[in-house]
């Protein structure tokens, strides 16, 4: 999707990045002293949420950039951390939150760069092993065709050895990871789905072929690798599709080059289905059998996770053994029933991921 | 401008109901006190040349056609007055005497939705005839107006609630009909109706059924028509059937459950417990005593719990 409406804060209209992102796109540009103005002018539309997609603020992050990722009560998280470099994204898949969380949703690109690289010398500073990623609120590549993000992120991460960047995409363009000095600390990682799902459900985003072609294109640049099963979603015949899914990964790339693959079956928070049902009303993802979690999300009922999971996490055991599975919010009632452990309390999964890093990326700590 | 006259009654056209505010019919309450008193509140009626139409009294016309009155008197406005003015006439003229029910409600939004298209400007409208109004009731008494009549009907009838009627203005036609039907039949109480047309859609939604099909399939008419069932128990049945049509694994498993309790004869002083939707991280047992040889009772029914390979299995799955 191109940009169609453009607003350039007025206390960043000067910088040489903005020029640079200005330079880059077609459309001319509104100076605005409050994000309101943009607010106002995509609420006009009959679906903000579309609108938003195509509307881009170039603007200030006020707040830090690396947060710990927000988690979940009652499930288990892997405390990753979260490097704030936008929000929103161009892609309109029916299940994203993204839809619900933004009020209104609206592309901003944060230009203070001086200050997202401050943050991150801080980090790297204390030598910790930290696992970060830009693909929380947004998409991580979506921002490369416009901005010089990745040709910044990517380099700075290969100069310290105690963090690795996480790349998340439903993407197929890597051109901008091309030729950049990684060092093994940026790992690219996709969204993986079943064609079905990815053709009903994932609007705008890479069909499973060009994802996984993509992801050679960036094992043959060196870049260590990542896949995340996630928003796995029930249906009849599901398993075998996410079957033939698993045999597609491992038939394109390296088990050795993945330093993990997580699976997360398709949760939401209530407020979503109402947006789901009005914005997407072909779409049957809410007719699954969900109940409310623990969390106050709604998650498919437990059995049936477990069911999905044990199967396709069988599938990726016989074709990599030693691949780092786990799960995205799960308890230990679902790891013990679909992998046959428990991560120890007190940062398990932490530790497991962190060791895979380790292992893979070269981290060191101290 | 309003004069008082004497106007034949075959002159009152009762069929153009433009103004028409009131879902109440005609009841002999009315027509008694007008036989009693004569009518202390004449009708507004519109002018309109050789015949006269009804801006508010529709009710009180009708009683007087009914005792056969050949002449009534009423207040007579010109018909060059504005339709504004004649909408005012009619809402403050109902409003002020009796509380209005949601779809009397709704026409008054239509009539002034007729002169104010904005919301906020149409409710300040009505508050200042009478009718107080706030503007984010506006759209939901518009969207009542739209509704099929029988839905309107339940509405007016007080069995079906507006939030309940918004739940089935999202529905096809038909389906809304047909469920409003069935809460009529049914005599669902607010919860229950909001539960029923939530699994009646996603299970429609689900199957690619309408949600009037779905309510016409035999399990379901075998539910309705069962002459052994009152109408309780097929309340129930009719919702134990939906619920299970669309949670078929979760109903599956407290089935499960059930059986398995039910096998362990727990006893009027054990409670075992599944977590809420099997979701939560344990089982919960609960065992009362007063004394120690009474715990020591509930430890054989502990024990008993723990061996049971029907329900090793349960948990295990």
């Amino acid at each position: 999707m191109s940009v169609s409406a453009l607003y350039v804060h007025e206390s960043v209209k000067d910088l040489p990045r903005v020029h640079h992102i200005l330079s880059k796109l077609t459309v001319s540009h509104q100076i605005i002293t409050d994000v309101r103005q943009a607010y106002a002018d995509i609420m006009k539309a009959p679906d903000p949420i579309v609108k938003g997609k195509s509307a881009l603020i170039l603007t200030r992050n006020k707040g830090t950039f690396l947060r710990p990722c927000p988690g979940t009560r009652g499930y288990t998280c892997c405390g990753y951390r979260v490097l704030r470099v936008g929000t929103y994204c161009t892609m309109d898949c029916s299940y994203c939150i993204l839809q619900a969380y933004f009020h209104p949703p609206i592309l901003q690109f944060f230009v203070n760069q001086e200050d997202l690289m401050a943050e991150l010398k801080s980090l790297f500073a204390t030598r910790l092993i930290q696992r970060i990623g830009t693909g929380e609120f947004t998409d991580s590549l979506i921002w490369d065709r416009w901005t010089d993000l990745s040709r910044v992120l990517v380099p700075t991460f290969s100069e310290q050895s105690s963090c690795i960047l996480e790349l998340k995409t439903k993407t197929a363009d890597v051109s901008a990871l091309q030729g950049l000095r990684h060092n093994r600390k940026t790992l690219v990682a996709w969204s993986l789905n079943t064609p079905r799902v990815i053709e009903t459900e994932e609007r705008g985003s890479a069909d499973l072929s060009a994802r996984l072609t993509a992801a050679v294109r960036c094992q043959e640049e060196g870049y260590p690798l990542a896949f995340h099963f996630d928003p796995m979603v029930i249906y009849e015949g599901c398993e075998a599709e996410y079957a033939a899914v698993v045999d597609r990964l491992f038939a394109s790339v390296n088990p050795e080059n993945i330093v993990w693959i997580s699976l997360g079956a398709f949760r939401f928070q209530p407020e979503l289905k109402a947006i789901i049902r009005r914005r997407h009303p072909h779409s049957k993802l809410i007719y699954g059998e969900f109940i409310r979690g623990m969390d106050g999300k709604m998650r498919y009922f437990k059995p049936l996770r477990i069911r999905l999971y044990r199967e396709i996490a069988c599938r990726i055991r016989q074709k990599a053994p030693e691949v780092t599975l786990y799960f995205c919010m799960e308890d230990d009632e679902v790891w013990e029933k679909a992998l046959g452990r428990i991560p120890p309390r007190g940062g398990g999964v932490k530790r497991m991921l962190d060791e895979a890093a380790i292992k893979k990326c070269g981290l060191k700590e101290g | 401008m309003r004069t008082e006259s004497d106007v034949p009654i075959e002159k009152i056209d009762s069929g153009e109901e433009t103004f028409r505010i009131t879902t109440c019919p005609c009841t002999d309450d009315l027509t008694a006190s007008i036989r009693s008193c004569g009518l202390i509140n004449l009708p507004i009626l519109r002018d309109r040349g050789s015949t006269f139409g009804i801006i508010s009294g529709f009710r009180r016309v009708e009683a007087c056609r009914q005792i056969g009155f050949s002449r009534i008197p009423a207040r007579v406005v010109s018909r060059d007055l504005d339709e504004s003015h004649c909408i005012r006439l009619a809402v403050t003229d109902n409003a002020l005497q009796r509380p209005l029910n949601p779809l009397e409600a709704s026409r008054i939004v239509t009539l002034f939705s007729r002169i104010h298209p904005d919301h906020a400007a149409l409710a300040e409208a009505s508050t200042l005839a009478g009718f107080p109004l706030h503007p984010a009731m506006v759209e939901k008494l518009i969207t009542l107006g739209r509704l099929p009549h029988p839905v309107q009907e339940a509405v007016a009838e007080g069995f079906i609630t507006l939030p309940v009627a918004m739940d089935l203005a999202d529905l096809d036609p038909k389906g809304a009909v047909a469920l409003t039907t069935l809460f009529d039949r049914l005599k669902l109480g607010f919860s229950q109706q909001r539960e029923t047309i939530l699994w009646a859609t996603e299970v429609a939604g689900r199957e690619d059924l309408s949600i009037a099909d779905l309510l016409k399939e035999p399990a379901l008419e075998e539910i309705l028509n069962d002459s052994q069932s009152d109408r309780v128990q097929k309340s129930l049945g009719v919702r134990s059937y939906l619920k299970k049509r669309r949670f078929p694994y979760l109903v599956g498993r407290e089935e499960a459950f059930k059986k398995c309790i039910k096998k362990l004869k727990l006893g009027a002083d054990v409670f075992l417990l599944h977590p809420r939707d099997f979701e939560g991280p344990a089982y919960s047992l609960t065992l009362q005593f007063n004394t120690l040889e009474a715990l020591s009772a509930r430890k054989t029914t502990v024990d008993r719990i723990l061996n049971d390979p029907d329900f090793k299995k349960f948990l295990e799955q």
